[in-house]
C-alpha cells in the first residue's frame, strides 16, 4: 500500500484522498477491519493526529465505521461503495472531457480516439 | 494544563539578549517543530526547559510547576552533542540508563539496536558520528516521557538514516505525549508535524497548526517559512495561487 | 540515585589513581624486602629507591586524585556530559552530596595507602623502639589526630576548588582562569581564618597560646615562670594533639561552610554552554 505526500497542501486531506481512492476501488475491502490508528499511521508514515483526523473525515463521509470496542472497519455496505465508485469516475471521466476538449478535440472526435485506442 | 510552557522568558548573556519575551504553550499529545535558522534561540529554547541555563527573567513551566526532579523524570532529551562517557560500551550505556530512570524500556532499547545490528559490546568511542547518533535517539526513545525534546535529530545524516530516525520518532512516542522538534532542516520533517513555531532573532514569529498554514498560504511550511525569513542571499520563491482540485 | 552517581564519579577516578596505589603498594613491598645490611650497593641503591618512589607515589596520588576529582566536577556539571546529568532526576541537593562524598572517599582511601605502604615498609616487633617512642599510647595520640588534621586539610583544599569552579562558571568567559583564581582565594581566605581563629583561641588557652610563641622542647614541655619567661624550676607540659584538635575542628567548621555554599551555589542554577 503506497501513500504518496506532497508538502504544500494538507497533509489529512491528502490522506483522506488515497484513503478513499484505495477503499472505492477496493484494496480495502467491504468490512475488512483497518489498522489501529497507531499501526495506520505507521504504514501510512504520517503523524497518528493526522490519521485520526483523516479517519474522521472518512467516517463523515459514511466510508468507514467505528465499533466502539472492535475498532475501525471500512463500510459493508457494498451499494453506497458501488455509488461512490460510480460517482468517483464521473467526475474523472467528466475532467477527462474537459482536459481533451482544451486540447481541441471535440467529443465526437474523443469517442472515436477511445475506441480506436482499445 | 499545558506540558510546557515559557512565560516572559528573557535570556540574555551579558549585553546580549539570546530570547527576548517568550511566551510559548506547547500541549499534550501533539509533534511540534520548532523552525528557525541556526543562532536564533532554538537551541537556548530548549536548554532552558532541561535546566542546563537559567532564564535571565521569566519562568518555564511543565505541567505547571517549575522545572524539577518531576519533570525530568517526564521528559526525555536528545541533545546534538554525544553525551555519553564514551569510554562505556552500549551495555554499559544501557546500564546507566536502567539505573537512574525507572522508565526507560530497557526491552525496547534492545531490540531496537539489534535492528541496526549494534552488538552490546561495541565501544562507544570506536563508534562512527552517525551510530553514535543512533545510539543516543533508541536511549532516549525508550523512555516511556510525557514530552521528547529533540534538538537537530536530523542535522547530517545521509537519507535512509533520516528515515529511520523518522519512523523512530513516529513509531515510539507514547500516545499522549508530545514531541518537540528543533530544526533549520524543515523540508525533511514538515509531513510529521502537528504544529509548527517559527523563531527568529529571538522572538516566536508564528504558532500554528502545519495543515492550516499549508490551507491559508497554500504551500509547504518550508516555503511559508522561506518567504517569512527570505534574506537576499535567496532567491524569492513565489507563492503559488490557490490550485482547485476536482475529485 | 546518590549511590550510582558516586559509583560513577569514582570509576571515573580510580581509573588512574587505581595505578598509582598498585605502584605504592609494589614500592612498599620492595622497599621492606630490601631492608636489610649489606654491603652491595645496588641493594642499597633499590631500597633507597623503592622507599623514595614510594613516598613520591603517594604524594603523586594525592594529587592525581585531586586533579581528576576536579576534573570530574568540572566535566559533569558544565562538560559535554553535563547534557546527561543536569537531565537526570536527581535534586542538585543529591547531586552536590555525591560529589562531596566522593571526595571524601578519594581522600581516605588515598591516605589509607599511603598509612598502608608505610606500615608495610616499617611495621616490625620492635617498632616503637626503632623510634624512640616510651609512650605508646601519647605516640598513637599524635598520630591519629595528624593522620586527621592532614585528611579535613585535603577535604577542604578539594572542597574549595569546587566552590572556586562553581564561582568560576557563573562568569560568561574566561571561566578555567576565573575558577582557579577563586578557588585559590577562598583558599587563602580559608587559612587565614584558620589562623585567626587559632589566635583567638590561644588567648583563652594557656597551653595553646605557649604552643604558638613556639617555647617548647622536643618533647613538648615549656618551662616558664609568673612573668612567662623561662625558669628551670616548673615544668608545663604542652599537649600539641590539643592544639591539632582545635584546628581539626576549624576545619571541620570550614568544610561544612563550604558544604552548604556549595550546595547554594549549586541550587541557583547552571549555564552551560
Amino acid at each position: 500500500m503506497e501513500f504518496n505526500f506532497t508538502n504544500d497542501r494538507p497533509i489529512y486531506i491528502q490522506l483522506v484522498e488515497q484513503l478513499e481512492l484505495y477503499i472505492i476501488s477496493g484494496q480495502f475491502s467491504p468490512g475488512e477491519k483497518l489498522p489501529s490508528v497507531r499501526d495506520f499511521a505507521f504504514l501510512a508514515k504520517v503523524n497518528p493526529n493526522t490519521m485520526q483526523k483523516a479517519l474522521q473525515e472518512l467516517e463523515d463521509k459514511k466510508l468507514i465505521i467505528t465499533q466502539r470496542t472492535n475498532g475501525k472497519f471500512v463500510t459493508d455496505d457494498e451499494k453506497y461503495l458501488h455509488k461512490c465508485q460510480t460517482n468517483f469516475a464521473t467526475k474523472k471521466v467528466k475532467k477527462f472531457f474537459t482536459e481533451m476538449q482544451e486540447l481541441g478535440f471535440s467529443r465526437t472526435e474523443i469517442i472515436e480516439y477511445l475506441q480506436k485506442l482499445k | 494544563m499545558q506540558l510546557l510552557e515559557y512565560k516572559n522568558v528573557t535570556k540574555k548573556y551579558g549585553d546580549k539578549t539570546v530570547l527576548h519575551d517568550i511566551n510559548l504553550k506547547i500541549p499534550a499529545g501533539k509533534i511540534v517543530g520548532l523552525l528557525g535558522k541556526n543562532g536564533t534561540g532554538k537551541s537556548t529554547l530548549i536548554k532552558l526547559a532541561n535546566d542546563l541555563i537559567t532564564p535571565t527573567s521569566g519562568s518555564v513551566l511543565f505541567e505547571g510547576q517549575t522545572i524539577s526532579v518531576k519533570s525530568k523524570h517526564d521528559i526525555a532529551y536528545l541533545p546534538e552533542r554525544t553525551y555519553l562517557d564514551k569510554t562505556m560500551t552500549i551495555d554499559q550505556a544501557l546500564n546507566y540508563f536502567t539505573e537512574f530512570y525507572d522508565n526507560f524500556d530497557r526491552d525496547k532499547a534492545e531490540r531496537l539496536l539489534a535492528d541496526l545490528d549494534l552488538a552490546l559490546d561495541m565501544h562507544i568511542a570506536q563508534m562512527s558520528k552517525g551510530m553514535q547518533e543512533k545510539l543516543q535517539l533508541i536511549l532516549v526513545m525508550s523512555r516511556h516521557a510525557k514530552l521528547y525534546i529533540l534538538d537537530e535529530p536530523l542535522g547530517g545524516v545521509d537519507p535512509a538514516t533520516r528515515d529511520y530516525i523518522l519512523d523512530t520518532i513516529l513509531n515510539n512516542f507514547d500516545t499522549g505525549a508530545s514531541v518537540l522538534i528543533s530544526t533549520h532542516l524543515i523540508a525533511d520533517i514538515e509531513r510529521i508535524l502537528d504544529e509548527v513555531i517559527f523563531i527568529n532573532h529571538g522572538e516566536i514569529i508564528l504558532q500554528n497548526n502545519a495543515d492550516h498554514l499549508r490551507t491559508k498560504y497554500h504551500s509547504s511550511i518550508d516555503e511559508i517559512f522561506r518567504n517569512k525569513f527570505k534574506t537576499t542571499s535567496h532567491t524569492r520563491t513565489p507563492i503559488r495561487p490557490a490550485h482547485h482540485h476536482n475529485h | 540515585m546518590l549511590k550510582s552517581l558516586i559509583k560513577y564519579d569514582l570509576k571515573y577516578i580510580y581509573k588512574q589513581l587505581i595505578i598509582f596505589y598498585i605502584i605504592i603498594f609494589c614500592c612498599a613491598i620492595i622497599a621492606r624486602l630490601t631492608n636489610f645490611e649489606t654491603t652491595s650497593f645496588w641493594w642499597k641503591f633499590l631500597h633507597e629507591f623503592a622507599q623514595g618512589a614510594a613516598f613520591g607515589f603517594s604524594f603523586g596520588a594525592l594529587v592525581n586524585g585531586s586533579i581528576r576529582t576536579w576534573v570530574r566536577f568540572r566535566q559533569s556539571l558544565y562538560g559535554d556530559e553535563s547534557y546527561l546529568t543536569h537531565t537526570l532526576p536527581v535534586s542538585k541537593r543529591t547531586l552536590w552530596a555525591s560529589k562531596f562524598l566522593t571526595s571524601i572517599i578519594i581522600v581516605a582511601t588515598t591516605l589509607l595507602s599511603f598509612i598502608l605502604a608505610l606500615a608495610i615498609m616499617f611495621w616490625s616487633d620492635d617498632f616503637y623502639r626503632h623510634i624512640g617512642v616510651t609512650d605508646i599510647a601519647a605516640f598513637w595520640k599524635i598520630a591519629i589526630i595528624l593522620i586527621l588534621a592532614i585528611f579535613l586539610q585535603v577535604v577542604f583544599i578539594l572542597q574549595v576548588g569546587f566552590t572556586g569552579i562553581l564561582l568560576g562558571h557563573r562568569a560568561n568567559n574566561r571561566r578555567h582562569l576565573l575558577s582557579v583564581l577563586s578557588g585559590f582565594g577562598i583558599y587563602l581566605l580559608g587559612g587565614m581564618i584558620i589562623i585567626a581563629c587559632t589566635f583567638i583561641w590561644g588567648h583563652f588557652n594557656h597551653s595553646v597560646d605557649l604552643l604558638l610563641r613556639g617555647k617548647t622542647n622536643e618533647y613538648g614541655e615549656i618551662y616558664f615562670d609568673k612573668q612567662g619567661a623561662p625558669h628551670s624550676d616548673v615544668t608545663f607540659q604542652a599537649d600539641p594533639s590539643e592544639l591539632l584538635s582545635g584546628i581539626s575542628l576549624f576545619y571541620v567548621i570550614l568544610i561544612g561552610a563550604t558544604y552548604v555554599a556549595n550546595d547554594k551555589l549549586l541550587k541557583k542554577g547552571v549555564n552551560v554552554d
